[in-house]
C-alpha cells in the first residue's frame, strides 16, 4: 500500500513538503536571521535583498524570520482544531452509530444544526463571543470540524455493526465500550484519516480568514494568514509583504491536500468526504 | 486600517458671545458683493472655464450610517447631509472662519442670549416649499425633543426656545451665552429641515430624505452600504451647482478603493494609504490632498488605576520611552508630530512648549525614580485605526523594559472599555475637535468631569482655567488661560500625544473646485468636471 | 414518495428553531452592551440608556425575549435593525440578492473549472496530466480568498484594466454589469473548484471502472462516446449533491469577497451586524443562511431521492 502512495507523483510531492513543513517548524526559528517582532521603521517596506532575503513589512521587520517562525503556529493552529474537531466528532459519531435509538437521533439532530450553519457564520459567532485570539480561533474551527466528523463516523458505524462478526462478539457477551474502540473504531480509520489530513489544510485556511476579519491571531504574532490580512494593505507598493505568506499558506495547504488525496486513492478511491 | 473619529458627545458649554454683531455684519456684507437682501443671490459670476455637467463618483472612508442630521454621528453622514441640506451659517471651506449661508445675516445681543437670524427669501426645498422661519423653529424644537436622542443635544441645550418674528427671521433665545453657539449652527446636524416633508414621512427619515433639504443636490436613492445618489437642484438659491449627478460609492477596503481612483473609475477618493499617495505622485491624471484637523492622536495613560494612578514620574517616564519618529515614519511626512493635545494650527498654543521627545536613557533614568527600575508590564487597548500607532509605541516601550500587551479590540468596545476606565491600563486615542476653539480639545478631553475624559485624569488648577475660560468673551484672555492650562496637561503628562489627526485625499486631475470641511465633509456644491 | 418529502420537509423545521436558539444564546454572551455601542456618541447619560433597554426590551429574561423574537418571527416580522433602524428583512432580502448572484456565477466559474480538470483527470488517471490537472485544482483550496481577491484586483483591474474593480450591483444583464462580476466570480469560484473537481473525479473513476463501460470497449465504441454518453451521466448525480454543497458554501464564504470588492452582500451585513451588536440584524441574517442552506440541501435531497429511488426507502 505504501509502494502506491509513492507511486503517485502528486502523493509524493505532497508528502515531501509536509515533511519539510515539519521540519521548518521545528527548526525554523532557531535559524531565522532576524527577531520576528522587533521593528526597524527606517527600513520599513524594504524588496527583497541581500540583508533582508523576503525583504520587510511595514514595521521594518525581517519576512523571511517572521515565516520561519510562523511555520510552527500555522501547523499548532492545524493540528489543534482539526483535533479537536475530531476527537468530539468521532465520539459523538460512535455514540450515536452504535448505540441508535434516542441518542443517535438527538446527537444527530444536533449535528444537522450545526451543519447548516454556514461555517463561517459560526466560526465567526464563536470567536466573537470567546474573543480574539488564535487560541480561540482553533477552538471556533474545531467545533466547525466536530458535525463533519460526527457524521462521517457515524454512517460508517452503520454499516460495520451490522457485520456478522460484530454480532458475534456480541453475543459472546463482550461489552459495548470494547466494541466500540476495539472492532468498530479500527474500520472506520480509512475515511477518518483522509479527512484529517484534508482538513489540517483547510483549517490553516480558515486560520487564515478569521485573521483577516480581527477574530484569530493577534498582532504581533506572525502568523501567516495574518500577515497576509495586515500586508494586503500593501499590496500596490510592496507585494512581497503579502505575497510570501500567502505562497507559503498556498504551499503547505497544498500538500496536504495532495496527501489526504493521495491516501485516498490508496485506501479506497470511493470515500467522499465533506471536502469533496 | 484609519478608522473615522466619530462624534463624542458634549456637556453643556456656558460661555459669553462673540462680539457678534460687528462681527457677524462684517462677514455678512463683506463676503458677497452687492446684496440685495430681499431677493436670493445668484452665485457670483465665475471664471469662464467651468464645465456644466457630468456625474461625480466619490468614495469615502466609512459607510453612511444615517439620513436623519439629528442622529447622525459618523463622517460619511455629515458629507451626505452637508451636500443635500442646508445649515444657517457655514464654515468657509476647511476655516474656522463662519460665513452666511441661508441666513444672509445676524445679530447677536449684547447679553449674548439672543441670535436673531435673517433668512433668504425664496429659498426652497427639494419638493418645491419655501424655507421660512417655520422650518428653522420645526428643525431645532425637534432636535431638541428628548424623543429624538439627537447627538447633538448637549450642543444646543443652553437654547431655551426660538422665535419666529416673521417668516424670514427667527430669533433663537438662550438661557445663558454660549461662546460656541455659531459654530454649533455650522456644522452638519444643524441643517435646516423641512417641516411639512418631515411630518409626511411621519420623523423617519431612516431610509428616504428627499424633500428634506434645500442643498445644492437632491436625495435621490440610498441602497445601504452600496452607494447614494444625489442630483442637482436646478433652483438652487445660490446657483445651480456645476456637477449634474454625484454617486457616493461604498467601498469597505482601502486598497480597492485606491486602485478604484487609479483606474479612474472613481473621481475622489478618501483615505488613500500614504505609501500610496508617495506612489500617485508620478501620476499625472491624479492629485491628492493631504486634509489635517485640530486636535491629536495619543497615546493615553488611565490615571484613575495603578500603575499610572499619582504617578507622574512614571507617566513622563513612558513619554520619554515612545519613538515618535518611528511613529511618524508611517505618514511618509504626510502628518506631523503632535507635542500635546493639539499644535500650532489653534489660537491659545503655548509657542515656547518643548514636549516630550524620545530618550531612552532618560526614560529608564524616570522609571527608576517612578518606583520601577526593572520596569514593568501593562496592558494597552487599541482597535484597527490606531493599531499600528500603538504597535510602534509597543515596541519602542519594550526597549526600555516595559513590556505592552496589545488588547486589539473593535472600535465599539473600544470606546465602553476607555469611558469606563476601570480595565484599561494604556490606550490608544485621538480627538478631533467638532468646534475649532481650545475650549472643544482642552475641556472636552481633560475636564475632571467631561465624559471624554477616558484618561480620568485630574486636576484642580487646570479645571479652575478651563471653566473660567468659557465664560469670558475676550479672546485675548481666553488664550492666556489656555496656554496655562495647555502647559499644566503638558507637566502632568496625562497621554504621549504623537501626531495630528488626518488623512489624504485622492482626485482625478478633471476634478475642480473640491474641498474638505472641518468636520471631514465633503463639499461638493462648487464642483466642476472637465 | 410523498411520504419522503413530507419527512424531509418536517426535518428542516427543528433544525432550524435549533439553530435560531443557539444564534440567540451567542449572541448575548458576545462581549460588549448594545445599547452603549448602538448611543454611543448620542446622549449618554445612564437615565437614557436605561430607557432605551427598556423600549428595546432588552431588559427582559432571555427566554421571554426569545420568545417575543420567535413569535414574531412567525409572523414575518423579523424585527428593526438596532444600527439602521429599518426592517430587518428588507435589509437582509435587498442584501441578498447580490450574495446569491454572487455565489451563482461563483458556482458557474466553479464548474467551469472543475468539470474539465476532474473528467481529464479521471480519464487519464495517474499520468502527468492527472497530476498537473489536480495540483492546479487543489489550488484554488490552498489560497486563502481573500488573497487571491487583491491579487485578482491589482492584475486585472489595476494594471490590465480589464475588469473594474468594484461591483455597482444595478444593472445586472449589461456588459458592464457582466464585467464587474468576473473578478470576483473567479475569486469566489476558484476555491470551491477543488470539491467539485475531486467528486467529478472520484466518481468518474469509480464508473469508468464499472463492468457496463467495459462492455461497451470491448464492444468498440468510441472513447469520447463512451466518456460522455454512459460515464458521465451516471456520474453527475453524486456531482449533483455536490454542487449543492457548494453553493452552500459559497453562501456562506463570500463575505471576504463581498469586502473586498465592495458587494453589499448578506456577507458583509453580517460582520458589520456582529461589530455593533445588532442583535435582530444577526438573528435574522443568520436564520436566513441556515434557512438558504437547509432549503438547498433539501431540493438536493428531494432530487437525489428521485433519482435515485434506492434512497427513497431507507
Amino acid at each position: 500500500m505504501v509502494k502506491d502512495f509513492i507511486k503517485s507523483k502528486a502523493s509524493l510531492l505532497g508528502l515531501i513538503i509536509t515533511f519539510s513543513f515539519v521540519i521548518v517548524a521545528l527548526v525554523g526559528p532557531s535559524v531565522a536571521p532576524y527577531d520576528p517582532i522587533e521593528m526597524d521603521m527606517v527600513n520599513r517596506l524594504q524588496p527583497p535583498s541581500q540583508a533582508h532575503l523576503l525583504g520587510t513589512d511595514e514595521f521594518g521587520r525581517d519576512i523571511l524570520s517572521r515565516i520561519l517562525w510562523g511555520a510552527q503556529i500555522s501547523i499548532q493552529l492545524g493540528l489543534i482544531a482539526v483535533s479537536i474537531g475530531a476527537s468530539v466528532g468521532i465520539v459523538l459519531g460512535l455514540i450515536a452509530g452504535y448505540l441508535r435509538s434516542y441518542v443517535e437521533a438527538f446527537v444527530m439532530r444536533v449535528m444537522d444544526i450545526l451543519f447548516a450553519f454556514p461555517y463561517f457564520v459560526l466560526a465567526i459567532a464563536i470567536a466573537a463571543v470567546l474573543g480574539p485570539s488564535l487560541r480561540n480561533a482553533m477552538i471556533a474551527i474545531g467545533v466547525v470540524c466536530i458535525p463533519t466528523y460526527a457524521r462521517l463516523t457515524w454512517s460508517q458505524v452503520l454499516s460495520i455493526r451490522e457485520r456478522t462478526y460484530v454480532e458475534a462478539i456480541r453475543a459472546l457477551g463482550a461489552n459495548d465500550l470494547r466494541i466500540m474502540l476495539l472492532h468498530i473504531l479500527p474500520n472506520c480509520l480509512a475515511p477518518l484519516i483522509v479527512e484529517v489530513t484534508l482538513d489540517i489544510g483547510w483549517a490553516i485556511i480558515e486560520g487564515a480568514g478569521l485573521s483577516f476579519l480581527g477574530l484569530g491571531a493577534q498582532v504581533p504574532t506572525p502568523e501567516w494568514g495574518l500577515m497576509i490580512s495586515t500586508g494586503r494593505n500593501y499590496l500596490a507598493v510592496a507585494p512581497w509583504v503579502a505575497t510570501f505568506p500567502g505562497i507559503a499558506i498556498a504551499t503547505v495547504v497544498l500538500a496536504f491536500n495532495l496527501m489526504g488525496d493521495g491516501l485516498r486513492d490508496v485506501l479506497d478511491p470511493r470515500i467522499r468526504t465533506a471536502r469533496g | 486600517m484609519t478608522k473615522p473619529l466619530t462624534r463624542r458627545d458634549y456637556l453643556k458649554t456656558a460661555a459669553a458671545a462673540v462680539g457678534g454683531l460687528v462681527v457677524g455684519g462684517a462677514i455678512g456684507y463683506g463676503a458677497y458683493p452687492a446684496l440685495n437682501p430681499a431677493a436670493p443671490k445668484k452665485e457670483v459670476q465665475a471664471p469662464t472655464s467651468f464645465v456644466q455637467g457630468g456625474t461625480l463618483y466619490i468614495t469615502y472612508r466609512s459607510p453612511v450610517l444615517n439620513l436623519d442630521p439629528h442622529i447622525m454621528t459618523d463622517e460619511a453622514s455629515y458629507g451626505a447631509a452637508q451636500n443635500t441640506m442646508d445649515q444657517l451659517v457655514v464654515f468657509e471651506g476647511n476655516t474656522a472662519n463662519i460665513i452666511p449661508n441661508l441666513a444672509y445675516a445676524w445679530e447677536i445681543s449684547d447679553d449674548g442670549k439672543e441670535y436673531t437670524f435673517h433668512l433668504w427669501k425664496g429659498v426652497k426645498f427639494h419638493d418645491g416649499t419655501e424655507l421660512t422661519a417655520n422650518d428653522v423653529k420645526f428643525t431645532f424644537e425637534r432636535l431638541l425633543a428628548p424623543e429624538t436622542k439627537a447627538s447633538y443635544y448637549a450642543y444646543f441645550s443652553s437654547i431655551d426656545k426660538i422665535q419666529v418674528i416673521d417668516d424670514y427671521a427667527a430669533k433663537f433665545i438662550l438661557k445663558e451665552p454660549n461662546a460656541i453657539m455659531l459654530a454649533a449652527l455650522a456644522a452638519p446636524p444643524s441643517v435646516i429641515m423641512n417641516k411639512k416633508r418631515v411630518e409626511e414621512l411621519k420623523g423617519d427619515l431612516s431610509s428616504n430624505a428627499f424633500g428634506v433639504g434645500s442643498g445644492p443636490f437632491k436625495f435621490v436613492e440610498w441602497k445601504v452600504n452600496d452607494h447614494l445618489t444625489m442630483e442637482a437642484n436646478e433652483n438652487y438659491w445660490a446657483g445651480r451647482p456645476h456637477l449634474d449627478k454625484i454617486i457616493i460609492k461604498e467601498i469597505p477596503e482601502r486598497t480597492t478603493r485606491a486602485v478604484a481612483v487609479q483606474t479612474g473609475e472613481i473621481d475622489i477618493g478618501a483615505d488613500i494609504p500614504y505609501d500610496m499617495i508617495e506612489q500617485m505622485k508620478g501620476n499625472k491624471d491624479l492629485v491628492t490632498i493631504d486634509d489635517h484637523k485640530i486636535g491629536a492622536y495619543y497615546m493615553g495613560f488611565n490615571c484613575s488605576q495603578p500603575p499610572f494612578k499619582d504617578n507622574v514620574t512614571l507617566r513622563q517616564a513612558l513619554s520619554h520611552g515612545v519613538d515618535y519618529g518611528a511613529v511618524l515614519v508611517q505618514f511618509r511626512g504626510h502628518l506631523a508630530r503632535s507635542l500635546g493635545p493639539y499644535g500650532p494650527n489653534l489660537w491659545g498654543y503655548p509657542g515656547d512648549i518643548v514636549g516630550y521627545n524620545f530618550d531612552p536613557d532618560k526614560a529608564k533614568e524616570l522609571l527608576a525614580k517612578a518606583g520601577y527600575p526593572k520596569g514593568l508590564d501593562v496592558t494597552m487597548h487599541a482597535t484597527d485605526w490606531n493599531i499600528d500607532d500603538g504597535q510602534i509605541c509597543a515596541a519602542s516601550l519594550a526597549k526600555i523594559g516595559v513590556n505592552v500587551k496589545i488588547i486589539h479590540l473593535d472600535a465599539a468596545s473600544l470606546d465602553a472599555a476607555c469611558s469606563a476606565g476601570k480595565e484599561t491600563q494604556l490606550f490608544m486615542m485621538a480627538w478631533g475637535a467638532d468646534i475649532p476653539d481650545p475650549d472643544n480639545v482642552l475641556y472636552t478631553v481633560f475636564e475632571s468631569t467631561s465624559p471624554i475624559n477616558w484618561v480620568h485624569w485630574k486636576n484642580d488648577k487646570f479645571d479652575e482655567l478651563v471653566h473660567r475660560a468659557r465664560v469670558i468673551t475676550d479672546q485675548g484672555e481666553r488664550s492666556g488661560l489656555y496656554t496655562e492650562a495647555f502647559k499644566i496637561v503638558m507637566d502632568e503628562a496625562p497621554a504621549a500625544w504623537l501626531h495630528d489627526p488626518g488623512f489624504s485625499w485622492a482626485l482625478s486631475r478633471h476634478i475642480h473646485g473640491f474641498q474638505v470641511g472641518p468636520h471631514y465633509q465633503y463639499l461638493l456644491r462648487g464642483v466642476w468636471k472637465k | 414518495m410523498l411520504r419522503y418529502i413530507a419527512k424531509r420537509v418536517l426535518a428542516v423545521i427543528p433544525v432550524l428553531l435549533g439553530i435560531s436558539i443557539i444564534t440567540f444564546l451567542l449572541m448575548h454572551f458576545i462581549p460588549g452592551d448594545p445599547v452603549r455601542v448602538m448611543l454611543g456618541k448620542q446622549a449618554i447619560t445612564e437615565e437614557v440608556i436605561e430607557r432605551v433597554r427598556h423600549e428595546l426590551r432588552l431588559d427582559q429574561p432571555l427566554y421571554l425575549q426569545y420568545f417575543s423574537w420567535l413569535y414574531y418571527a412567525l409572523q414575518g416580522n423579523l424585527g428593526r435593525s438596532f444600527q439602521m433602524n429599518m426592517p430587518v428583512l428588507y435589509l437582509v432580502a435587498d442584501h441578498f440578492a447580490v450574495t446569491l448572484r454572487l455565489a451563482l456565477f461563483g458556482l458557474l466559474v466553479s464548474m467551469l473549472i472543475a468539470m474539465p480538470l476532474g473528467i481529464v483527470s479521471a480519464v487519464k488517471k495517474d499520468s502527468a496530466i492527472d497530476y498537473v490537472s489536480r495540483v492546479i485544482s487543489t489550488l484554488g483550496i490552498s489560497l486563502p480568498p481573500f488573497f487571491t481577491g487583491i491579487v485578482l484586483i491589482l492584475i486585472f483591474a489595476l494594471y490590465l484594466r480589464w475588469f473594474p474593480s468594484m461591483g455597482v450591483s444595478t444593472e445586472l444583464f449589461s456588459i458592464d454589469g457582466l464585467r464587474t462580476m468576473v473578478l470576483p466570480s473567479f475569486a469566489l469560484g476558484f476555491s470551491s473548484a477543488t470539491m467539485v473537481a475531486r467528486m467529478v473525479r472520484a466518481t468518474m473513476v469509480e464508473v469508468l471502472e464499472q463492468d457496463y463501460i467495459r462492455t461497451a470497449r470491448s464492444k468498440g465504441l468510441k472513447e469520447r462516446v463512451i466518456i460522455y454518453r454512459h460515464a458521465l451521466k451516471n456520474a453527475m448525480i453524486p456531482v449533483t449533491t455536490v454542487i449543492g454543497m457548494t453553493l452552500g458554501y459559497l453562501l456562506g464564504g463570500s463575505v471576504i469577497i463581498e469586502t473586498i470588492f465592495a458587494w453589499p452582500g448578506l456577507g458583509m451585513l453580517m460582520v458589520n451586524a456582529v461589530m455593533k451588536r445588532d442583535y435582530p440584524l444577526i438573528q435574522g441574517i443568520v436564520l436566513f443562511f441556515a434557512l438558504m442552506f437547509t432549503l438547498t440541501n433539501l431540493v438536493i435531497d428531494l432530487i437525489y431521492g428521485f433519482l435515485d429511488p434506492r434512497i427513497r426507502y431507507r
